[in-house]
């Protein structure tokens, strides 16, 4: 099988090459490559033989992805896989579970056994799921391990666009309410809410721009570089290469502080408007789950986000990292489930 | 990078091998082109050569296209949704034992076509791309609605069937939240449905478990028949070969007597590709109306006419040259599969976007090579893959029904992981064994289940952008463009009804 | 598709396009009863014709393709001899349409506590020998199948499957 001679090609190659694995292809190599046995033991996680802390990990891991294969949280997801599966010597696979804005696969986190053997990557939609209506799940029911990634919401103009910062997009708003068109995101989106809010904390009614949904930033950039909208709201990474081809602007990011990546663009706090928002991505775990475990999940993710690969990793990929664990991210977490319900509600957006 | 490097052990080795893992996955209904490609990609990372990485990814994405044909000639399961217009004469022509013949003239087409598109892609990039940035909401809304359109019009059977198959399947695509108000429809507050009806599970049902349903209702126990098989798969190996050659020739032979259908339809592929929002198989279908429009035998169309197996497979494969035209120019992936293997290039410090053409001239042409020569690779190794399925369909029909229903469970199942979408699978094997029944087309269903949110999403959003105003849907160059060529072909379609109507009463 | 068939077999029977009308008249107005419940979350803007626009238009579509045929296919079914009624395409062989959708159902429900390895091979000695197979090579052959998928699958392309819960 065409498996055994790749797998065979990676113990020619170099090392950095070899220690650069982003998925689970290890695996794939260990169960074809090696030993069946490893695959013959790979079991539907839900049918745990052991919760002993100190046997963890004694079968293989799953990583639950809430969003398809191949979009950001997906590579993420591999990415984590692979490293898990390095560091705790057992195949870890990436498990899709797709559907419900995120809501289908986040349920399929928290209801997993709580043996440690089922990790989920959790997402910005956990925060607000509950608030729209979409599901009854919040931070509260994992067990928060670690938030690997934080994304601010940026306003993003063509380069010929007729505003230089904030105050003068602000003002345009102002003065000619439901004129200007915003994209990013479908209707009630992560990019959608963070525009909200941005309107509502600079005291302008959430209609006073005209919000054309698509389905992700992706659409909303060529929509934005074809003029048929006005202003986008996405992360800046996710529009990186038509900023540094000079085809796009950034007129401010949503973050707390300037982002380190991108010095010379000012936050929306400096123009007076006290908002952030950040998209982000983390690992948790299902309630129950015993405390050694957590811990040792805890341990193994620290190690893996210390390391070089991974910020090279997430660089590549334009993530920007944000490191907190345990109780610093339930922290976070709580913050932007308030956050976010006082949005959603204030902008109509609550069931 | 030099060209002749690439033909080294080391790269051909994984490119070859990917190439027919892509036509194994093309050609398992229920198993994605996108799942192949975000397999292959942790693979990729193991290769100490970029340029075989590269090579084993691009080989994959070129390959599923033509796959999923093979089913789709052989059994009329369609191995992804482009492959659904070679359920038509691709099909017909299997039925008349020409299953070889029609497979053929649809992998060199494919290769053809994906060269038209590369080349497309090489030569005319940064125009069309900035030619696609005119298309907007009302461009779209119209190019969906045509693709509907001709695709209920030219699949056969009743035009008024072809409409209520479109209908049923645009009515479907609306399950589920809708991305414009966010409001929830028809979910009966299943979070399964939240996300609206997977169309493969439905593809599946639809084409792969009516058939078998089809089979069973019609299972003589005792007189059970093995597939005609016919003398070229018997004989000794050498005639086994030569028949093939033969075959091949006449298969050449074929497409060069259509070589303007083949042009018309690899550039309307192509062209149709390079659009982010549109796709193969909108391309297929659009193709496949045009060669029937400018046949002179348009009726034919449907039993198996070589034009009708020409039009679709090169249109479906230039256009996914034609997709990677705004991912390269933009760095913006035009559908799944492009957006995985746009992540995977990140890995390998080529960055898409505006400047790629001005910066890295030595990875561009590259991967220009690499894509390129993927299409001439295709004919071998799409011929094993059609060898190899033909061969697997000389068993008995007992044990390919079986086989079939647990491909297809599987496929449906391992899609998202859950058995909701296996149950979609069997409904919709029911109900499309209903409506071949009542004789209604079922490629119009499905495509108006993919298309349905393009349809609706655009109309929508074009009406927020315009503040209500419909003007933009026909005062646009483009958008007018559309609507003509789309009423053009409902008068012209209506016309040849009348007629045949008349030639009907004649007599 | 069928267009062949079309021409040279005599249409569908009436019986068949009453049932299709009919099918087609109970989506439209099961349809349209559940669009009342749908509600737009959030702000809506004023020019979007809204989320119930589409599913409404649609429905009403096949709700009068419904009407149409009903009436049209009642016609003929009145109009035609007792004979021609009992040749009815739906009057197909049940028994092995039966077999296979009870086997095919009955695997769905078995695998999330059997697993799929068990139900599978299971499910395909048990369709094969009712086909005519003998049973020895059906067992054979359902074994390899089974295991050829596990392997695809499972091994090559990490696609989890049920293993079962009750071991």
């Amino acid at each position: 099988m065409k498996p055994n001679i790749l797998f065979r090609k990676k113990n020619d190659s170099s090392v950095s090459r070899r220690e650069f694995i982003g998925t689970t292809g290890g695996t794939l190599g260990a169960a074809i490559g090696i030993s069946l046995g490893v695959g013959c033991s790979q079991k539907d996680s839900s049918n745990s033989e052991s919760t002993d802390p100190a046997a963890y990990p004694s079968q293989p891991l799953s990583v639950i992805c809430p969003w398809a294969a191949g979009g950001g949280t997906d590579r993420l997801s591999r990415f984590m896989a692979e490293k898990f599966s390095s560091l705790l010597g057992k195949p870890a696979v990436v498990v899709n579970r797709t559907g419900g804005s995120g809501a289908v696969g986040h349920h399929a986190g928290a209801t997993a056994e709580p043996d440690g053997h089922t990790i989920m990557m959790a997402t910005f939609e956990l925060s607000t799921m509950r608030h729209m209506g979409i599901s009854e799940l919040s931070y509260q029911d994992y067990i928060p391990v670690m938030q690997l990634n934080a994304d601010a919401a940026a306003l993003i103009v063509k380069s010929d666009a007729p505003w230089n910062n904030v105050d003068e997009l602000l003002e345009t708003i102002q003065s000619k309410p439901g004129e200007l068109k915003m994209s990013g995101t479908s209707t009630g989106g992560a990019w959608d809410l963070a525009r909200a809010g941005f309107l509502l904390a600079a005291d302008l009614p959430v209609s006073s721009v005209i919000w054309a949904p698509t389905k992700g930033s992706a659409p909303s950039i060529i929509e934005l570089l074809g003029g048929h909208v006005d202003v986008i709201c996405c992360s800046v990474p996710e529009a990186s290469s038509q900023i540094e081809a000079g085809e796009l602007r950034v007129l401010a990011v949503m973050s707390p502080e300037r982002l380190d990546e991108y010095p010379d663009i000012p936050t929306v706090k400096e123009a007076g408007v006290d908002w952030e928002a950040v998209g982000w991505r983390g690992l948790a775990l299902p309630l129950e789950t015993p405390e050694a475990i957590v811990e040792k999940v805890t341990a193994t993710a620290e190690e893996i986000t210390a390391s070089d690969e991974f910020k090279e990793f997430m660089n590549k990929n334009g993530f920007a990292i944000q490191l907190r664990s345990g109780a610093a991210f339930e922290e976070f977490l709580k913050s932007q489930d308030a956050q976010w319900k006082t949005v959603i509600e204030a902008a109509g957006y609550a069931k | 990078m030099e060209l002749l490097d690439l033909f080294s052990w080391s790269i051909l080795i994984p490119w070859i091998l990917g190439m027919l893992f892509g036509v194994f996955v093309g050609a398992t209904p229920g198993l994605t082109a996108t799942m192949a490609v975000a397999l292959i990609v942790p693979f990729s990372y193991h290769l100490a050569d970029t340029r075989a990485s590269l090579a084993l990814i691009i080989g994959v994405s070129f390959t599923a296209i033509f796959a999923g044909d093979i089913p789709a000639t052989l059994l009329r399961i369609p191995g992804t949704p482009a492959s659904a217009a070679a359920t038509l004469d691709g099909h017909a022509m299997a039925k008349k034992g020409k299953g070889t013949l029609a497979l053929l003239i649809d992998l060199f087409c494919s290769s053809l076509g994906g060269i038209v598109g590369v080349a497309m892609l090489v030569f005319l990039a940064p125009q069309l791309a900035r030619f696609a940035l005119k298309f907007s909401s009302y461009e779209y809304f119209w190019l969906g609605t045509l693709g509907l359109g001709i695709s209920s019009m030219v699949s056969g059977g009743a035009i008024a069937l072809g409409w209520v198959s479109a209908i049923l399947g645009l009515t479907l695509s609306m399950v589920g939240m809708d991305i414009v108000s966010g409001a929830q429809r028809f979910t009966f507050g299943s979070t399964e449905l939240m996300n609206g009806i997977e169309f493969i599970p439905v593809m599946i049902g639809l084409f792969g478990i009516s058939e078998v349903l089809r089979l069973l209702s019609e299972w003589q126990p005792g007189v059970e028949e093995r597939q005609p098989s016919k003398p070229s798969e018997t004989a000794s190996p050498g005639s086994f070969f030569r028949n093939d050659f033969r075959e091949m020739f006449r298969a050449l032979n074929i497409i060069w007597k259509k070589k303007w259908n083949f042009l018309r339809s690899s550039l309307t592929g192509s062209l149709i590709g390079a659009l982010p929002g549109a796709g193969a198989d909108i391309a297929a279908w659009g193709a496949y109306g045009a060669a029937r429009k400018f046949s002179k035998k348009t009726e034919s169309f449907g039993t198996g006419v070589e034009d009708g197996v020409v039009a679709p497979t090169s249109a479906n494969n230039a256009a996914v040259g034609g997709a990677w035209i705004p991912a390269l120019v933009f760095g913006i992936p035009g559908d799944a599969v492009t957006a995985i293997v746009l992540g995977a290039f990140l890995v390998y410090d080529i960055r898409p976007g505006p400047m790629l053409f001005e910066q890295d001239q030595g990875q561009v042409q590259g991967l220009f090579w690499i894509a390129l020569i993927t299409q001439f690779f295709l004919i071998p190794c799409g011929y094993l893959g059609v060898k190899f399925f033909g061969w697997i369909l000389r068993a008995r029909k007992a044990l390919v029904i079986g086989a079939v229903i647990l491909f297809s469970i599987v496929g449906a199942y391992s899609l998202r992981n859950s058995l909701f979408d296996v149950w979609v699978m069997l409904i919709f094997g029911v109900i499309g064994r209903f409506m071949e029944i009542r004789k209604a087309p079922l490629a119009p269903m499905i495509l108006g289940l993919i298309l349905g949110p393009m349809i609706e999403e655009n109309l929508r959003t074009g009406l927020i952008k315009s503040s209500g105003s419909w003007a933009p849907f026909f005062q646009r160059p483009i958008s007018l463009f559309f609507v003509l060529i789309l009423g053009l072909t409902l008068v012209a379609t209506g016309i040849s009804k009348i007629r045949q109507l008349n030639a009907k009463s004649k007599p | 598709m069928q267009s062949d068939l079309d021409k040279s077999t005599p249409s569908v029977t009436p019986v068949t396009g009453l049932l299709f009308g009919l099918a087609l008249l109970v989506v439209a107005g099961v349809g349209l009863l559940m669009s009342s419940k749908i509600q737009s979350i959030g702000f809506q803007d004023p020019s979007d014709p809204g989320p119930v626009f589409f599913p409404r238009t649609l429905l009403s579509f096949l709700g009068f393709g419904g009407i149409f045929e009903t009436i049209r296919h009642t016609w003929r079914w009145m109009n035609q001899s007792q004979s021609q009624a009992n040749n009815d395409a739906l009057a197909m062989n049940m028994k092995y349409l039966m077999v296979g959708m009870g086997g095919i159902s009955a695997l769905i429900l078995a695998l999330p506590y059997f697993g799929f390895p068990l139900c599978a091979s299971l499910f395909l000695v048990g369709l094969s020998t009712s086909l005519g197979i003998q049973w020895k090579p059906a067992v054979i052959f359902s074994l390899m199948m089974t295991a050829v998928i596990w392997v695809i699958f499972v091994w090559g392309l990490q696609a989890p499957l049920p293993l079962g819960s009750v071991w």
